[in-house]
C-alpha cells in the first residue's frame, strides 16, 4: 500500500492491473458483515436498531442496501465506518471482517488507518460534507497530506487528476473555486473526488443522490458507476429507492425494521422477489404507465370512514374551469454582495406561467428544485403577491380575481382553496392536541357550535383512517405518515373545493406515500375535489394526474394531458426528466450514456426551436398537438409561424 | 458491470451470494396495544414533557429545590432569624462567630454553645472574645424570643432558633453594631431576591414587547429595535449603573430608592431578552404550522396568541431564569460601592459595603460571609437556567 502511494498513477493503474487479474478468477470476498447486532438506548429502554444482520461484499461490486427510514441501513454503514455515535448506540454482537480483520478487534488509530485508505463514505448531503471555509482543491489535498507522504507538487497534480476523474470543467479554475459556488452536483462530484483520493477498497455511499434532483441524480449515478467499473472498487450503496438499486447494484440486500428481509443477485431479488414485505415494496412503488384504474398497494392500506352525513358531495361539473392562472410572473431580489456591493440581482422564479384547473380533475406540477412549482402555489394561496398576471378563481359564480379579493369574500376564498404542507413535522403545532388543530380552522372560520365542531372534527379522522383516540394527543406521538393524514383532515376540515398539495409525500416512505396517495385519491372521489399535485416525481404525479405542467426555471415547458404527455414528451427537458427517473425496472435501465452531458434544465443549451438564450424575448406557448402545449423560444420566425 | 449476474435458478449463484429469504413470519399490519406508559406520554402537553426533561436534570432539580424553598422563606424571615434586623448588642461588638457543639466533656448535649468571655486587649487594642469552655448553653428551637411585627398584622415572638437564655448565639458573628450577621443575611436575603425578580419582570415586559414587535413586524421596527439593542449593548454596564444610580436624589425614602433600583436594572438588561425573543420568533415565523394558520386566515392575535407565545415562552422563560443572576450581581455590586441600596434597608450587598476596609477584612473575616449567599443564589440560577433551557424544547 505504502509503496504505490509514493507513486499513486502508476501505482494505481498496476493495482487496479492485479485486481481485474484477480478477479476473472474468482470473486474474493472484501467485507463480511456476520450476525451483526447494533443497540440504542432509549427511554423506554434498549432497541435493536440492526439485528443479526449477514451479507457479504466481494471485490468489484456494487451492493445495494435499500429499505425505509427506521430499517437500520445507514446505521449499518456507520457501524462498519467504525462511526458509531456511542455511547447510546454500541455494535453489542457480531463481527465485521475486512479482508478477514475483524474490524471491532482495531484499535482507534487502526480504524483511522482503515476509513482514510481502504474505506472511503459519501455522504447524503455534499453541502455539510464540505467544509465552506476552504478551497475545492485543498479540501481534496488535506485527505492526501494526512494519509500520504506526496510532495505539495505531487498532491496538486493528484487532486487536478481526481477532479478530471469525476468530470468537473475546468479543474483547475475548479480546485480554486469554494463548495458554495458550486451546484449541489458539482459538490457531491467533490465529495467523490475526495473518497476516491486514496484508492479505497470499498466506498459506502450513503443516500448519495437523494439530496439532488433527478437529472443530477442520474449523472452521479452513472459517475458512480463508471469510477466503479475503472478503479474496480466495491461500492456499498444505501438507499431507499428501488429504482436506483436495480439500476446499479450487483447484489441487493432489503431490510426492514433492522433486519434482513431478503437478499440475493440482483436480478434474482427483482425477476423473483419472495420475501411478503419485498414483493408489498415493489407494489407499492408508483411506475410509468400504470392503467388508469390500476391501484398503488400499500403495505398496511388505510380504511376510510364512510363518508359522513351531510356532507354534500357536489358531483363538479368536469367543464368548469375553478382555478385559472394567466401570465403570472414573478422575480426575486437575491441580496446584493455587502454593504456597497453591486446592485441587487433579480431573478425570475415565474415568468408568465398560465395553466387551467378543471373541477374535479387533478392538475399535476412537475419540476426540479428552482423551478417554480412552490411559488405559483403560493401565488395560489395569496402567501405571495406576484408581479404581474392574475389568478382566477371560480366557486360557481363566475370567475374571480383572487388577489382583489377583501373581507368576507377573502375568507371565503381561504375556505375554498386549502394547502397540504410537504413537511409533516413541522405543519402541526407542538403544543396544540390533535383536537385543537383540526378544530382551529372551524374556529377561525367560526363554523358551527362548539359540540358540532367537536363532531366534526372526529368525522374528520374517520375520514383519514385515523382512531378517535388519536383526539387528546399531541402531535410527537405520530408517524411521518400518520402527522401527513392529520395535515390533509385539517385542509378538509372547511369543506374546501381546491386542495393544493406541495410535495405531500416526499418526505415519507415509499409505503406511506402509496398510502396517502391512494387517500387523497378516494377523497378526490369522494368529495369532489379538485387537485393541484406539485412533485418532483414524476412517477407519482403521472398516478395522480390528469393532465400535467411540467416546470423549468420559472417557465412551463411542456403542458398535456398525463398520458400525452408520457407517451409523447416533446420538450428536450420533459424527455430528460423521463429519462433520469431511475425504474425498479430491470427491463427499463437507465441511459446513463445519454445522460452524462448534462445541461438539461438550462435553456440556453436546448436545442432549437426550444433554445431561450437570457437575450431572447419571452418563449411561446405552441400547440403541437390537440391540448398538448410546448415552448418555443420566441425568435422572430417562430413568431410569425405563431401569428 | 465487472461481477457477471447470476441467473435466478443457480442457487447459490457462483460468484454472488445466494438468494436468501428471511423465514421469519411477516405481518406487516401487525399492531401491538399500547402500553399505560406510552398513552401517558403521547397524551402529554408540551409542559409536562419539559417538566418530565427537566426532573431528569439531577443538578438543575436541586438547584431549583434549593431557590424555591428560599423564596418561600422569604415572608417567614423575622421568624427564621434568631435575632432582629437591627438589634444591637453593645457588649458584642464584632464578636466572631460561636460554633455550634454536640458534645460537652464527651457526652452529647444535642446542639448548645459556649458564652463568650469578653476582654479588651490593651496591647494591640483589639477585642478578644474566649469561648468558656465549663458552660454550655443549649439552643432553643421554637421558642419565645424578640418580639416583632409578623405582616404588620400581629406582634408574634416565636423563632425558629433562639439564643440560650441569659446567653448569645452569634452563629456567624457579629458587625460593628454588634448586630447578629446571621440575622441580618436572612433579612436581606428578602431585598437581595426581590431586586432579581421585580428587575426580571420589568425586562420581561420591555424585552418581550420590543423583542416581539422586532420579530413579527420585521421592517423599520426590527432594524430601530436591532440598533437600539446594539447601542445599549456597546454602553459599558457598570458606569452606566453608577451614572443612573447617583441621579437618584437623596432624600428619597429607601424603599423608593429600592425600587428605583430594580427599575434601572431592568431597563438595562432588556436587550438580551428582547434579542431572544425577537430571533425565537424569526424562526418560529417560518415554521408550516404558522403558515398554516395564516393561509387559514387566523387574525395576527390568534396566530400570536395561539401558536407564537405558546412556543417561544418556555424558552423565554429559561433565557429570564438565566439573567436574574446578573440582576443580583448588578444590585450588590452597587450596594457594595454605596450606591444602590442605603441602610436601614438591608441588602447582601450592603452587607458587603461594611467588609470595604482592608482592617475589616484582616481582623473581622467574618463580615465578608455575605458572599456566601451570593454566590450560592447565582450558581443555583445557572444551574437551573441552564436545565430549563435544555428541556425548553421537547421536541428535540
Amino acid at each position: 500500500m505504502r509503496s504505490w502511494n509514493l507513486n499513486p498513477i502508476s501505482a494505481f493503474k498496476t493495482f487496479i492491473f492485479i485486481l481485474n487479474q484477480s478477479s476473472a478468477m474468482s470473486a474474493e470476498v472484501l467485507l463480511e458483515v456476520k450476525n451483526l447486532v447494533t443497540e440504542f438506548k432509549t427511554e423506554s429502554g434498549h432497541v435493536k436498531a440492526v439485528n443479526d444482520v449477514s451479507f457479504t461484499v466481494n471485490k468489484q461490486e456494487i451492493i445495494g442496501i435499500v429499505g425505509e427510514s427506521g430499517s437500520g441501513k445507514s446505521m449499518m454503514g456507520k457501524a462498519i465506518l467504525g462511526l458509531l455515535p456511542g455511547p447510546h448506540v454500541r455494535a453489542v454482537g457480531g463481527k465485521i471482517l475486512l479482508e478477514g480483520r475483524n474490524l471491532f478487534d482495531l484499535s482507534e488509530d487502526e480504524m483511522r488507518a482503515v476509513r482514510g485508505r481502504r474505506i472511503a463514505m459519501i455522504f447524503q448531503e455534499p453541502m455539510t460534507a464540505l467544509n465552506p471555509l476552504m478551497k475545492v482543491g485543498q479540501q481534496i489535498e488535506e485527505v492526501l497530506e494526512i494519509h500520504t507522504t506526496l510532495t505539495p507538487l505531487q498532491r496538486r497534480e493528484r487532486v487536478l487528476e481526481l477532479i478530471r476523474d469525476v468530470h468537473l470543467p475546468e479543474p483547475e479554475r475548479m480546485i480554486a473555486s469554494y463548495p458554495h459556488q458550486l451546484s449541489g452536483g458539482q459538490r457531491q462530484r467533490v465529495v467523490i473526488a475526495m473518497a476516491l483520493a486514496l484508492e479505497p477498497a470499498l466506498i459506502i455511499a450513503d443516500e448519495p443522490t437523494t439530496a439532488l434532483d433527478v437529472t443530477t441524480q442520474a449523472q452521479i449515478l452513472a459517475l458512480i458507476k463508471e469510477i466503479q467499473a475503472e478503479t474496480g472498487m466495491a461500492v456499498l450503496l444505501i438507499t431507499h429507492d428501488l429504482g436506483i438499486v436495480a439500476n446499479m447494484a450487483d447484489e441487493v440486500v432489503v431490510m426492514y425494521r433492522g433486519e434482513v428481509m431478503e437478499r440475493g443477485p440482483c436480478e434474482a431479488i427483482f425477476r423473483n422477489p419472495q420475501h411478503p414485505y419485498l414483493r408489498a415494496l415493489m407494489d407499492a412503488v408508483p411506475k410509468f404507465g400504470m392503467a388508469d384504474d390500476e391501484r398503488l398497494k400499500p403495505i398496511r392500506d388505510i380504511k376510510i370512514a364512510a363518508l359522513p352525513v351531510g356532507h354534500v358531495t357536489h358531483q363538479p361539473d368536469p367543464d368548469r374551469t375553478v382555478l385559472s392562472v394567466r401570465n403570472v410572473s414573478k422575480s426575486f431580489t437575491l441580496r446584493s454582495s455587502g454593504l456597497f456591493g453591486k446592485a441587487a440581482e433579480r431573478v425570475a422564479a415565474l415568468s408568465n406561467v398560465s395553466f387551467d384547473l378543471k373541477a374535479g380533475r387533478t392538475l399535476g406540477i412537475v419540476g426540479e428544485s428552482g423551478s417554480g412549482k412552490t411559488t405559483i402555489s403560493k401565488v395560489i394561496m395569496r402567501a405571495l403577491k406576484p408581479d404581474s398576471g392574475t389568478v382566477f378563481f371560480d366557486d360557481g359564480s363566475g370567475p374571480a380575481d383572487v388577489a382583489a379579493l377583501r373581507g368576507s369574500a377573502l375568507m371565503r376564498y381561504r375556505r375554498q382553496v386549502q394547502f397540504v404542507f410537504q413537511d409533516p413535522f413541522s405543519s402541526l403545532d407542538p403544543r396544540m392536541t390533535i383536537l385543537d388543530i383540526l378544530r382551529e380552522p372551524l374556529d377561525v372560520h367560526g363554523i358551527g357550535t362548539p359540540q358540532q365542531r367537536v363532531e366534526r372534527v372526529i368525522q374528520l379522522l374517520g375520514l383519514v383512517g385515523l382512531d378517535q383516540r388519536a383526539l387528546r394527543r399531541y402531535p410527537h406521538s405520530f408517524s411521518g405518515g400518520q402527522r401527513q393524514r392529520i395535515g390533509l383532515a385539517r385542509a378538509l376540515a372547511v369543506s374546501p373545493s381546491v386542495l393544493i398539495c406541495d410535495e405531500p409525500t416526499s418526505a415519507l416512505d415509499v409505503s406511506v406515500q402509496a398510502q396517502i396517495l391512494n387517500l387523497l385519491k378516494d377523497l378526490q372521489n369522494a368529495l369532489g375535489l379538485s387537485l393541484i399535485f406539485v412533485s418532483h416525481n414524476l412517477a407519482v404525479v403521472d398516478y395522480m394526474a390528469d393532465e400535467i405542467a411540467v416546470m423549468c426555471r420559472g417557465l412551463v415547458v411542456e403542458k398535456a394531458p398525463c398520458a400525452t404527455l408520457f407517451r409523447n414528451p416533446v420538450h428536450p427537458y420533459t424527455q430528460a426528466l423521463l429519462k433520469a427517473v431511475p425504474a425498479p425496472d430491470l427491463d427499463h435501465p437507465l441511459d446513463f450514456a445519454a445522460l452524462v452531458s448534462g445541461g438539461f434544465s438550462n435553456p440556453a443549451q436546448w436545442p432549437a426551436p426550444y433554445t431561450i438564450r437570457p437575450i431572447d424575448p419571452e418563449p411561446v406557448l405552441v400547440e403541437v398537438a390537440p391540448d398538448h402545449f410546448v415552448s418555443h423560444g420566441a425568435s422572430l420566425d417562430v413568431q410569425e409561424a405563431v401569428a | 458491470m465487472v461481477t457477471p449476474t447470476a441467473p435466478v435458478q443457480a442457487m447459490p449463484a457462483p460468484l454472488g451470494q445466494a438468494h436468501w429469504v428471511n423465514p421469519a413470519p411477516f405481518d406487516a399490519d401487525a399492531t401491538r396495544p399500547l402500553t399505560a406508559e406510552e398513552e401517558r406520554y403521547y397524551r402529554a402537553s408540551g409542559l409536562k414533557l419539559i417538566w418530565w426533561k427537566f426532573i431528569r436534570h439531577r443538578i438543575a432539580l436541586i438547584a431549583g429545590i434549593f431557590l424555591v424553598s428560599l423564596y418561600a422563606s422569604l415572608p417567614f424571615v423575622e421568624m427564621i432569624a434568631p435575632y432582629g434586623m437591627a438589634s444591637r448588642h453593645a457588649d458584642h461588638l464584632y464578636a466572631p462567630p460561636q460554633p455550634v457543639h454536640l458534645f460537652h466533656e464527651g457526652r452529647f448535649v444535642g446542639p448548645f454553645v459556649y458564652p463568650y468571655a469578653f476582654k479588651f486587649n490593651l496591647e494591640k487594642f483589639t477585642r478578644d472574645y474566649v469561648e468558656d469552655r465549663s458552660t454550655p448553653q443549649k439552643l432553643r428551637f421554637f421558642c419565645q424570643g424578640e418580639s416583632y411585627d409578623f405582616w404588620g398584622i400581629t406582634r408574634m415572638n416565636v423563632h425558629l432558633i433562639c439564643p440560650p437564655e441569659n446567653g448569645t448565639a452569634f452563629l456567624l458573628g457579629t458587625d460593628r453594631l454588634g448586630r447578629d450577621l446571621l440575622s441580618r443575611i436572612i433579612y436581606g436575603a428578602r431585598i437581595s431576591l426581590t431586586v432579581g425578580l421585580i428587575g426580571i419582570a420589568v425586562s420581561f415586559v420591555i424585552g418581550l414587547t420590543l423583542g416581539g414587535l422586532a420579530g413579527y413586524l420585521g421592517g423599520w421596527v426590527d432594524a430601530s429595535v436591532s440598533r437600539t439593542i446594539e447601542v445599549l449593548r456597546s454602553l459599558p454596564e457598570l458606569p452606566l449603573w453608577l451614572a443612573l444610580s447617583a441621579a437618584l436624589p437623596v432624600n428619597w425614602s429607601p424603599i423608593l430608592i429600592f425600587f428605583a433600583i430594580t427599575i434601572i436594572l431592568g431597563l438595562l438588561d432588556w436587550p438580551g431578552l428582547a434579542r431572544a425573543v425577537r430571533s425565537k420568533l424569526l424562526a418560529l415565523r417560518e415554521e408550516d404550522f404558522v403558515k398554516a394558520a395564516e393561509l387559514m386566515g387566523a387574525s395576527r392575535a390568534r396566530i400570536i396568541g395561539r401558536h407564537l407565545v405558546p412556543n417561544f415562552m418556555s424558552h423565554l422563560i429559561a433565557s429570564a431564569t438565566l439573567s436574574i443572576p446578573s440582576m443580583i450581581l448588578g444590585e450588590t455590586a452597587l450596594s457594595f460601592l454605596g450606591l444602590g441600596l442605603r441602610p436601614p434597608v438591608t441588602s447582601w450587598g450592603v452587607l458587603l459595603n461594611e467588609a470595604q476596609n482592608l482592617a475589616a477584612v484582616n481582623l473581622y473575616p467574618w463580615l465578608l460571609f455575605p458572599m456566601v449567599p451570593v454566590i450560592l443564589v447565582v450558581l443555583a440560577f445557572n444551574f437551573m437556567g441552564d436545565g430549563l433551557r435544555d428541556a425548553a424544547d421537547p421536541y428535540h
